[in-house]
C-alpha cells in the first residue's frame, strides 16, 4: 500500500513537472502572438472582421498553471520570427494568398490542415485546367510553410520546438479564417468557418 | 444505351423477317436468341390499323446480353406498315426499360425491308444508329452504325464499373460489322470526341480528348480485345500527373484480356512522336488494394525537353522543380512488382540538366546504369563534360557503377576536378528500395581546391591559399545533409578549421547551413588587405562557433576574432574597428592629433559578437560593465579602442562594415 502511495505521488510528481516543463520553456504566449501577426499578415486584414470568434476558453487546468507559472510567462524570451529570410517568405506567401489560395479557400476547393498546412478538398470544384495549377501553389505553400515553422525553431535555437511551433500556427491559421473557409478539427474531419 | 438499342434492333430485325413471310398473325415466343443476345416473351401483333394499312406492334418482357451483363426490360415498339413495290416500310416509336425501376426509354426508329433486306435506324437526338443487312440470305452480314451517340447516356454504365466517375461528356461514333458467329472477332472503328469526365475526388479528370481507332473484340471465353488508336489534343489529369495531348498523332495500342481476378495488359505501344515513346506491359488489379501488379516497361525513350515539358513539368512543378531545363535523350527500362520497384536500367545520351534558380547544372551527362533489387547488374558508367553545384564549377568526370544486391555503387573512386583541385568521390552507394535516411551513403574528400577561383566564384573579394578536407560520412536524413569530418583551408598564411557541416533542404525552400569555425595564426595584413577595411598587421586566431546561415545569409553565431600579439593598426582600420564597436576612441587622443599619424602599435585586438535574434551582442578584449576594450594601445601615440554598444542590430553592423570597407566615414551615433 505503501508502495503504491509512493509511486503515485511521484508519478503525479514527474507528470506534474513534465507539465510546467512544457510550458516554461516553450514560449506558448510569444509563439501565438508571433502567429497571430505572421498570419494577419499573410491573410490580410480583412479576417479582423465581425466574425471572428472570440478564442475558446482555455481549459482550467490551463488557467491554473498559468497561475503557478506566471513569472515564468514573464522571463519568457520574445519569439522572433523576423529574420530577413522568414519576411521573404511571408512576402511571398501573401502574394500566393492574393493571387490563388483566397479564392480556392473561399470556394471550399482548399482546406486548412489541422498540422498548419493547406490540402486540396474538393479537387472537382475546381475547373480542370486550373487543377494542376491548384496543386502546385498548395505544393509550394506547404513547402514555404514547413520551412518557416522549421526555421523559427532553429533562429530561437530550439529546433525542437518546431512541432510545436507548428501546432500553435495550425491553431492561428483556424482562428484567422474567413467565413466559409474549410478546415479540419482535431479528427481531421473538414469544417467550415 | 447503345446496348439497348442494338439488342432491340437486333430482335426487331429477327422478328421482322418473320412477319415478311407470314404476314396478319399474331405470334409469340417464349425466348430467342442471337449473337450472345436473348430475347424472352416475345409477341408480334400485326392489327389493322385506323386508315386502312396494318398496325405492327412488337413486345419483348426481357432483352439480355449477359456478356456485358445488360438487361433491358419491357420492349415495345409500334409503326404502321407500309408496303411499296418489293418494299416495307415501317416508322414507328420504341420504348423499353433500361433498369427496372427507370424511366422508359423512346426511340423513333424506321425500318425499310427491301429484297429481304433490313434496313433499321433508330433515331433519339443527337444520336442515331443504323443497322442494315449486306450479303446474300446465305450469309447475311450485319452493318452496325452509329453517330453522335452523347457518352453521358451511358453514365449509368461507365458508373457501374467506375463508381467515382462523377461525370462523363463526348460523343461516341462507331462502325462496325457484327460477326457472323461467337468464335469471328468482333471488329469495329470507333471515334471519341471531346471526351471529357470528372471523378468525385477530382483526382482523374480529362477535358477535349479525341480518341480514334480500330478495337478487335473476341468474345470467346476469355474474352480478348486488341485496340489500336490515336489520341489527337485535349488535356488528362491523373493525380499529380497533368499531361496535354499533341493535337495530331499520339499512338496507343494495347491488348487486354483478363487473367484471374487481374487484367493483363500487352503489346501496350505509347508513340508520341519525337516525344516520349513507351513500349510496356501490365498486370493491374482493379478491386486489390494496391492494383499494380506487374509492370514491365520494355523501353521508353524520351526526348528532352519536349518530353519533359509534356509528361514531366507537372510533377516537377509540385516537387519546386518546375524551371529546371533539360536537353537530350533518355532511354530506359524498368521491371516493378508488388514490392515496388524489381530493376531498371537507363541510357542517358548528351543530356543538359540546369536549374539556374538553384545554380545547379550538368553539361553532357551520357553513360548507362542499370540497377537491381537482387543479384548483380552488368556495370555501368556515367560522364559528364562539367556541373555546378551552388554555382561552384565541377570539371569533367566519369564514374564507373555496379548494382549489388540493391546497392548502386561507385566501383573505383572518382575524381572531379573543382577551382584548380579536385573533389573525391571517395565511396558513394545508392540504396534505392531503403528506408529515408538511409538511401545514399557516401565518403568524398577535396584536395587543393583554389580559393581564389572559389572566392572569385562565390562573389567574395578575392584572397588565396589553398582548401582541402575530408567527409568520411555523408548523411541524408528528412532533407537534411549531415557532414562528419572537416574542411581545411590553408588561407592567409594560417589555417581555418571547419567542422559540423551540415545542410537543410540543400536544395529545398531556405537552404540552410550550419557549421564551426576554428581559425588560428592568420595573417591580418593579408586579411585586412583582401577586405580592404585598413591595414592591420599581426596574427589572428578565433571561431566561429555554432554559425548558422539561411538562405546565405548567417541568423546566428557566436565569433571571437582576436590578435594577441600586438602589431600595428592603420588610421582606416581604428576607424573600420571602432565604427563596428558603435564607440568612439578613449584614452584621450582627440580626433586631430589621431590624423598625425598613419598607423599606431598594439598590444592586443579582440572582437566578438554573438548573432542572435539579428542582434549582435558585442564584446570585445575583456568587459567592464558597459564598455568593452576592442583594442588595447602599445608605444606612442597609444591608443585604447572601446566599444560602448553592446548590442548592436546586425544590419546596422553590416552597413557600417560596407561603408568602411568603401571607404566612406561610417556615421557613428
Amino acid at each position: 500500500m505503501r508502495h503504491l502511495r509512493t509511486m503515485l505521488l511521484t508519478l503525479s510528481l514527474v507528470l506534474l513537472a513534465a507539465c510546467v516543463t512544457i510550458n516554461v520553456y516553450f514560449p506558448a504566449a510569444a509563439a501565438e502572438k508571433a502567429a497571430e501577426q505572421f498570419i494577419g499578415n499573410v491573410i490580410g486584414d480583412v479576417a479582423k472582421d465581425a466574425d471572428v470568434k472570440p478564442p475558446p476558453p482555455r481549459p482550467p487546468q490551463a488557467s491554473l498553471l498559468d497561475f503557478f507559472i506566471g513569472s515564468a510567462h514573464a522571463a519568457e524570451p520574445d519569439l522572433n520570427i523576423q529574420t530577413p529570410a522568414v519576411r521573404d517568405i511571408q512576402a511571398r506567401m501573401k502574394q500566393r494568398f492574393d493571387s490563388v489560395l483566397t479564392k480556392a479557400l473561399a470556394a471550399g476547393s482548399i482546406g486548412l490542415t489541422r498540422d498548419g498546412l493547406v490540402a486540396v478538398r474538393d479537387a472537382a470544384a475546381v475547373p480542370l485546367a486550373e487543377r494542376s495549377g491548384l496543386n502546385q501553389a498548395v505544393a509550394e505553400e506547404n513547402r514555404d510553410r514547413k520551412a518557416v515553422y522549421a526555421e523559427i525553431a532553429r533562429a530561437n535555437g530550439h529546433p525542437e520546438w518546431e512541432a510545436q511551433i507548428q501546432t500553435t500556427f495550425a491553431a492561428q491559421w483556424v482562428q484567422q479564417a474567413r467565413a466559409g473557409w474549410y478546415y479540419q478539427d482535431a479528427t481531421g474531419a473538414w469544417k467550415q468557418r | 444505351m447503345s446496348y439497348c438499342f442494338r439488342a432491340a434492333c437486333i430482335v426487331l430485325a429477327i422478328v421482322f423477317c418473320a412477319q415478311g413471310r407470314a404476314a396478319g398473325l399474331h405470334a409469340s415466343a417464349d425466348s430467342l436468341q442471337a449473337y450472345g443476345i436473348s430475347v424472352e416473351s416475345i409477341e408480334v401483333e400485326l392489327d389493322p390499323g385506323a386508315d386502312g394499312g396494318q398496325d405492327l406492334q412488337l413486345r419483348a418482357a426481357q432483352v439480355r446480353w449477359p456478356e456485358f451483363d445488360l438487361t433491358f426490360s419491357e420492349l415495345h415498339a409500334q409503326c404502321p406498315l407500309e408496303p411499296e413495290a418489293a418494299t416495307w416500310r415501317c416508322a414507328g416509336q420504341a420504348r423499353l426499360r433500361v433498369a427496372k425501376a427507370s424511366k422508359p426509354v423512346e426511340a423513333g426508329f424506321v425500318a425499310t425491308l427491301e429484297h429481304g433486306r433490313l434496313d433499321l435506324q433508330l433515331n433519339r437526338a443527337p444520336a442515331r444508329l443504323t443497322l442494315s443487312q449486306q450479303g446474300d440470305d446465305a450469309a447475311p452480314r450485319w452493318q452496325v452504325q452509329l453517330r453522335q451517340l452523347p457518352l453521358d447516356w451511358l453514365s449509368d454504365l461507365l458508373r457501374a464499373s467506375w463508381p467515382a466517375l462523377s461525370r462523363v461528356e463526348g460523343q461516341l461514333a462507331i462502325d462496325a460489322e457484327l460477326p457472323s458467329s461467337a468464335t469471328t472477332p468482333l471488329q469495329l472503328d470507333y471515334s471519341l470526341r471531346d471526351l471529357g469526365f470528372d471523378t468525385q475526388d477530382g483526382r482523374s479528370a480529362a477535358a477535349h480528348v479525341s480518341l480514334a481507332g480500330k478495337l478487335d473484340v473476341t468474345t470467346s471465353t476469355p474474352w480478348r480485345l486488341r485496340h489500336r488508336g490515336q489520341i489527337g489534343g485535349g488535356e488528362l489529369l491523373q493525380g499529380a500527373l497533368h499531361v496535354a495531348f499533341a493535337d495530331h498523332g499520339t499512338r496507343l495500342d494495347f491488348a487486354l484480356a483478363p487473367e484471374r481476378d487481374a487484367y493483363r495488359f500487352s503489346d501496350v505501344v505509347y508513340d508520341d512522336p519525337g516525344v516520349l515513346e513507351l513500349k510496356a506491359s501490365a498486370l493491374i488489379a482493379p478491386s486489390a488494394d494496391s492494383p499494380l501488379r506487374q509492370l514491365q516497361v520494355d523501353s521508353l525513350v524520351a526526348a528532352l525537353p519536349q518530353a519533359q515539358q509534356r509528361y514531366l513539368d507537372s510533377l516537377l512543378a509540385l516537387a519546386g522543380w518546375g524551371e529546371l531545363a533539360s536537353r537530350g535523350r533518355v532511354t530506359a527500362r524498368a521491371q516493378f512488382d508488388a514490392d515496388g520497384i524489381a530493376s531498371g536500367a537507363a541510357r542517358l545520351d548528351e543530356v543538359d540538366l540546369d536549374e539556374a534558380k538553384r545554380g545547379i547544372g550538368i553539361k553532357g551527362l551520357g553513360g548507362e546504369l542499370e540497377w537491381r533489387r537482387s543479384g548483380t547488374a552488368p556495370p555501368g558508367q556515367l560522364a559528364w563534360q562539367s556541373a555546378t553545384v551552388y554555382s561552384l564549377p565541377l570539371g569533367a568526370a566519369r564514374t564507373q557503377w555496379l548494382s549489388r544486391d540493391g546497392a548502386l555503387s561507385l566501383t573505383q573512386r572518382a575524381q572531379i576536378p573543382l577551382l584548380g583541385g579536385s573533389l573525391d568521390l571517395e565511396r558513394l552507394e545508392l540504396h534505392p528500395t531503403a528506408a529515408s535516411g538511409e538511401r545514399m551513403q557516401a565518403a568524398l574528400a577535396l584536395h587543393g581546391v583554389e580559393l581564389s577561383a572559389l572566392s572569385q566564384a562565390l562573389g567574395w573579394p578575392r584572397f588565396g591559399g589553398k582548401l582541402g578536407g575530408a567527409v568520411p560520412e555523408l548523411r541524408y536524413v528528412d532533407e537534411r545533409l549531415e557532414l562528419t569530418g572537416g574542411l581545411m583551408l590553408n588561407v592567409f598564411d594560417g589555417t581555418l578549421n571547419v567542422t559540423g557541416l551540415a545542410l537543410e533542404r540543400p536544395f529545398g525552400v531556405l537552404p540552410s547551413l550550419s557549421a564551426d569555425i576554428a581559425f588560428d595564426q592568420l595573417d591580418l595584413s593579408l586579411l585586412t588587405g583582401t577586405f580592404d577595411i585598413g591595414d592591420i598587421s599581426g596574427r589572428l586566431s578565433g571561431y566561429v562557433r555554432t554559425l548558422r546561415l539561411v538562405d546565405w545569409q548567417p541568423v546566428s553565431f557566436d565569433a571571437q576574432l582576436q590578435a594577441l600579439d600586438g602589431g600595428r593598426i592603420s588610421q582606416r582600420a581604428v576607424n573600420t574597428i571602432s565604427s563596428v564597436g558603435g564607440g568612439g576612441i578613449a584614452a584621450g587622443i582627440q580626433a586631430s592629433v589621431l590624423k598625425l599619424f598613419d598607423t599606431f602599435g598594439y598590444a592586443r585586438l579582440g572582437l566578438g559578437c554573438r548573432l542572435e535574434n539579428a542582434v549582435c551582442h558585442m564584446r570585445g578584449l575583456d568587459a567592464d560593465g558597459a564598455r568593452y576594450t576592442l583594442v588595447e594601445g602599445r608605444g606612442l601615440p597609444r591608443i585604447q579602442i572601446v566599444g560602448h554598444q553592446s548590442e548592436v542590430d546586425w544590419s546596422v553592423l553590416v552597413e557600417r562594415l560596407k561603408a568602411a570597407a568603401s571607404g566612406t566615414k561610417p556615421v557613428i551615433n
